[in-house]
Parts: structure tokens; C-alpha cells; sequence
């Protein structure tokens, strides 16, 4: 697969990579602020904000590394695309109720543009989708290849 | 593709690791209370019985164009700058009110957080439905 990434795509991807790493570590540092951020949303059980808090953050920072790294790559991108869409969840529910909160993407105490996050969320899915595609298409591209060499 | 679900896997386990020592190291993700709100009826009566110090969390703009009375500002942007008069105005144990726009604000909540967590302040309330519910208990 790494053959095969366009320079285009190399650079988006560790774009991408840098962003969730910087994202990541800012709420890392801060759980209590994290877990008053997700809870502004009032979209999880109280129950479950403190969790969330501790764990995301952790997520973000690991799907950072694994978009760099050459081993784990793909699970990078499938957690990219999961993580891109629960933001564009959160930060669209809250576009659509209104709410007048702080984005909580980096860090607290950010007042962050919600339609801006929801672009950004958006083209970070988009990127996603195209990363997980490249891996998917793949490895039926190449048996395609080696049938016609065959043939 | 059932690679990319193993290494995906993967990462979720480990990031348990790493989430677990930040909650070893940070109980306080757990007791985070949320501020307790209180109803305008309610603030006002309890500024009638004792002292209140009312925070206003909103710009300077907003708060310009009306507040209520005796309110000082206090917002997390402008933190440092605005602290300080609220510590000079505040008088230990006196009860703190913050408010923010709205229902759907978090200025408020976010400011109330911030004066608990840093300054042990206890007695501390988020009016419910912020400026323009206490507008409109005040107009009718």
C-alpha cells in the first residue's frame, strides 16, 4: 500500500496524522476540562463523560501514530474514520440544537466555530473514507493484475 | 481488510493502558460535579437573605448592553486580566452566581467550573437560563 500512496495522499495523511496527535495530547493533558467539554454536549449519560475523557484522547494519540507508522496503517485509518464521524455527530447535533458551547476539539477554553469543526470534521472523514478505500480497493487490484498476467 | 479490523482492535486495547494511568493520576475526572443551577426566583430570593456576588460571563459588548445589577465580568478568555477585581469584590463564603446568554450557553458553566477548581470556591450557582431568563423574570 505505501508503494502506491500518491505524494498527495502522503501528505494529507500525515497531515492528518498531526492533527489527531496535537488534538489528542491537548485534551490528554486536561481530563477534567475534556470531560466538562463532552459533557457540554449533553449527548452521553453523565455516567460515561469521565471515561470518555480518559479514553478518547488516548485514541486520537494512538491513531496518530498508527497513520505514521507502516504496521498499523490501516487500523489508523479505520480509527480515523470512526473518530471523524462521531466529531461530525457531536459538533451537527449541536449545530442543530443550538447549543452555544466551546467546541472542546483543542482543548478547553477555545471558543471554537462549530460550522468551521464541522468542515473540518468533514473533510477529515472524507480523507478517511479515501484512506480506508486505498487499502480495501487494493488487494483486489492486485489479483486483478496477477489474473490478466496469468491470462 | 480483516488485518485493518485486527490492527484496529489492536489500538483500542492499548489506548486502555495509557487512559488508565491518566485516571490512576487524575481521580478528579470522576467526582467532577456538575455546577448546580439555580432558578432566578430562587437567586433572587437568596440575594435577599444573604450576600450574593453575581458573575457575568459574557463579553464586554453583551455585557454592556445590560447586566444585572452589581454583576462584574469573569470569562475564561479574558481570565487573567478580570480575576483579580472578582477576588477584590468577593468576601469569603459569600455566595457566587454566574450567568452566561442563555439556556444553551456553557460560559457560565465553564467559569463556575474554573473558580471551584482553582479557588475551592463551594457555594457557587449557574443561573438557569442565563441573561435572558433573568430579563424576563425582570420585565413581567
Amino acid at each position: 500500500m505505501a508503494a502506491s500512496e500518491s505524494i498527495l495522499m502522503r501528505v494529507l495523511r500525515w497531515l492528518l496524522a498531526a492533527l489527531f496527535l496535537i488534538t489528542g495530547a491537548l485534551k490528554a493533558i486536561d481530563p477534567v476540562g475534556t470531560a466538562q467539554s463532552i459533557g457540554n454536549y449533553h449527548l452521553l449519560p453523565g455516567a460515561i463523560v469521565p471515561f470518555t475523557a480518559l479514553y478518547a484522547p488516548w485514541l486520537e494519540i494512538l491513531c496518530g501514530l498508527a497513520l505514521l507508522s507502516s504496521q498499523l496503517r490501516r487500523g489508523g485509518w479505520l480509527l480515523a474514520l470512526l473518530l471523524s464521524a462521531v466529531f461530525l455527530v457531536f459538533t451537527t447535533s449541536a449545530l442543530i440544537r443550538g447549543l452555544d458551547i466551546s467546541c472542546g476539539c483543542f482543548g478547553t477554553g477555545q471558543r471554537g466555530n462549530l460550522p468551521w469543526v464541522a468542515l473540518l470534521d468533514t473533510a477529515m472523514l472524507a480523507l478517511s473514507l479515501r484512506g480506508v478505500s486505498g487499502f480495501v480497493r487494493a488487494p483486489r487490484d492486485t489479483a486483478m493484475r496477477s489474473e490478466s498476467r496469468m491470462g | 481488510m480483516p488485518r485493518a479490523f485486527r490492527e484496529l482492535g489492536l489500538l483500542f486495547i492499548l489506548a486502555i493502558i495509557p487512559a488508565g494511568i491518566a485516571g490512576w493520576l487524575k481521580p478528579e475526572v470522576f467526582s467532577r460535579d456538575s455546577i448546580p443551577s439555580i432558578s432566578v426566583q430562587d437567586a433572587q430570593r437568596t440575594g435577599r437573605e444573604q450576600s450574593v456576588l453575581w458573575i457575568d460571563a459574557r463579553n464586554a459588548e453583551a455585557f454592556a448592553r445590560g447586566h444585572v445589577p452589581e454583576a462584574i465580568r469573569l470569562t475564561n478568555e479574558e481570565w487573567e486580566s478580570l480575576l483579580l477585581p472578582v477576588m477584590e469584590t468577593w468576601t469569603p463564603g459569600q455566595t457566587i452566581i454566574v450567568y452566561c446568554d442563555q439556556e444553551t450557553c456553557n460560559a457560565s458553566t465553564t467559569v463556575a467550573a474554573r473558580l471551584q477548581a482553582e479557588l475551592g470556591i463551594e457555594t457557587i450557582y449557574v443561573l438557569k437560563g442565563g441573561w435572558s431568563a433573568w430579563r424576563q423574570a425582570n420585565q413581567s
